[in-house]
């Protein structure tokens, strides 16, 4: 900001007049973008205002009128507005004229930048959570094993285990949560364990560790005692009680469902319960079986987003296990994906590496031409295989494609089929 | 993705989901700004009110008990206080750290 230099008004004072001069020129032309296309003008007065507005309340107005230009549907509304954000920027080049010199701008300054300053020295912390080496279980009767499972969970981490239904990701996900013994390898939970025992204490650790199974359980009576419940045997008690239900409550906005029963609340409903069940004392590590099955995209883009940004909270970081039986609703969150194929682990580690040894690239074309029709427009491309799954076509091209297409037809054509299949690539995943 | 530790960042990240019209998202980011920055149970009560009165704010809205214009200052309002109450933490936080 500009007035970070009011130390210049006593030092250098014709420097503090050219800026002076800089800020009405900015005015005039912030003005007339304002006056010939409103909707782009308010964005230059956002950035005006972040420039030149000492006040924090002519920062804020500029945000505020640029939303509301943006809300507002009728004409005299939207003209309102308009000379509002006209009025704004004689008001900040006023402010800036009056404060941007003085000493009390200059220390508010400085303290924010001490402040922003003295918190990228704390690193958010990135303990390891859990551990595995080898991890294995059998079950006799059906002979299913899950073999050799090696894993490090770290608070602000969300770890992605992809697998088809029956490869093994529940039984992992149990054996994490306690729930089953492992017959194979080693698991500890390093900072959940006051002591250095080898040997785990699932009483200490399930007291830090949440778990959200695949099959929710049903709760009986009012969904905001339940909740109250939980925070209380988590010796959360009184205010504290109150204060940190009623912010998960808000946190995954369930306000408007909270005079609802259980079994009246749709699927996605009773997972954000769950989940807020499971958050409202603040767990280290959160283990998610599978909980984006039945939910439509806006809620599962929603609930994902909800985990990376508490996952990642600074002072209650979080690790997170999620399953799914599709790498694309988990890849834009995670920061590692595990994949299980027939209780096997065919891909362990970094998402940015996923994919990575791939030969091929795989697309889905959205288009509804007859097979033969798709073949025969692509004649002379260079894909590898192409079929129908039942919902949409399938390429499978070179990884190189500008490459390999150089001898291919040039022209419409080309055009056509490089716009279709430009439309979503889909990883060479294990699993598929 | 926004450094957690990043406090510059994380407010400028809340000013444009305003300015984005994503407020419930702007919300939810305050909420956890205050979380992770202040210490001070009030500002936590504070922002559980500011989303609690953004929620009831929008639910009459939709259900047709407001019209827009009289929805527009109470939404104002509202998002004048969280921004205001982004501020302060901000502000106290810097007479924390450099007494």
């Amino acid at each position: 900001m500009a007035y970070k230099q009011g130390l210049l008004s006593r030092l250098l004072p014709d420097v503090c007049d050219r800026m002076d001069q800089d800020v009405q020129h900015t005015a005039c032309e912030v003005k007339a973008r304002i006056a010939t296309d409103a909707v782009q003008g308010s964005g230059f007065l956002m950035d005006f205002a972040g420039t030149y507005a000492v006040t924090a309340m002519l920062r804020h107005t500029a945000l505020i009128l640029k939303l509301n230009y943006t809300k507002a549907t009728d004409i005299p509304d939207k003209e309102r507005l308009q000379s509002q954000m006209l009025a704004l920027v004689d008001a900040i080049v006023e402010d800036y004229q009056t404060h941007a010199h003085s000493e009390t701008a200059r220390h508010a300054q400085e303290a924010r930048k001490q402040v922003e300053a003295h918190f990228r020295q704390v690193s958010p912390p990135r303990d390891v959570i859990f551990a595995c080496e080898g991890l294995g279980k059998t079950y006799k009767k059906s002979r299913f094993s899950l073999k050799n499972v090696t894993l490090t969970l770290r608070l602000g981490e969300i770890t992605g285990v992809v697998g088809e239904n029956a490869n093994g990701k529940t039984t992992l996900f149990r054996l994490v949560a306690g729930e089953l013994r492992h017959d194979a390898g080693s698991l500890a939970f390093p900072t959940l364990q006051r002591d250095d025992d080898q040997s785990v204490d699932w009483i200490e650790v399930k007291e830090q560790l949440a778990y959200v199974p695949q099959e929710l359980p049903r709760w009986y009576g009012p969904l905001q005692e339940n909740l109250q419940y939980e925070a209380a045997l988590h010796s959360m008690l009184g205010e504290d009680n109150e204060r940190e239900v009623m912010y998960i409550i808000e946190r995954l906005d369930l306000a408007e469902q909270l005079d609802k029963r259980w079994t009246e609340l749709s699927g996605g409903y009773k997972l954000r319960f769950s989940l807020a069940r499971a958050l409202v004392w603040k767990p280290k590590l959160l283990v998610l079986d599978e909980p984006l099955g039945n939910l439509d995209f806006k809620a599962q883009q929603v609930i994902l987003q909800d985990l990376r940004d508490l996952a990642n909270s600074l002072r209650y970081p979080m690790a997170v296990l999620i399953s799914s039986q599709h790498l694309h609703e988990l890849e834009a969150v995670a920061d590692n994906i595990l994949f299980l194929r027939q209780g096997e682990v065919t891909y362990n580690g970094p998402i940015t590496e996923l994919g990575e040894a791939r030969q091929y690239n795989t697309f889905e074309l959205d288009c509804s031409l007859d097979l033969h029709v798709l073949r025969e427009r692509l004649q002379g491309f260079p894909y590898h295989r192409l079929y129908h799954n039942g919902l949409s076509y399938v390429i499978t091209t070179p990884l190189h494609l500008n490459q390999a297409t150089q001898h291919w037809h040039t022209g419409n054509t080309r055009k056509r089929a490089m716009s279709v299949c430009s439309r979503h690539r889909v990883y060479e995943s294990p699993v598929d | 993705m926004v450094a957690p530790n990043d406090i510059a960042q994380r407010y400028e990240e809340i000013q444009l989901l305003i300015a984005d019209d994503k407020i419930p998202e702007a919300v939810k980011r305050t909420m956890d700004f205050i979380r992770d920055f202040s210490d001070d149970k009030d500002n936590v009560n504070e922002v559980i009110v500011i989303s609690a009165s953004y929620t009831r704010l929008e639910k009459a809205e939709r259900r047709g008990v407001l019209t827009f214009d009289q929805a527009e200052p109470q939404r104002n309002k509202l998002l004048y206080q969280m921004l205001a109450l982004v501020d302060g933490v901000q502000a106290g936080l810097a007479l924390t750290i450099t007494t």
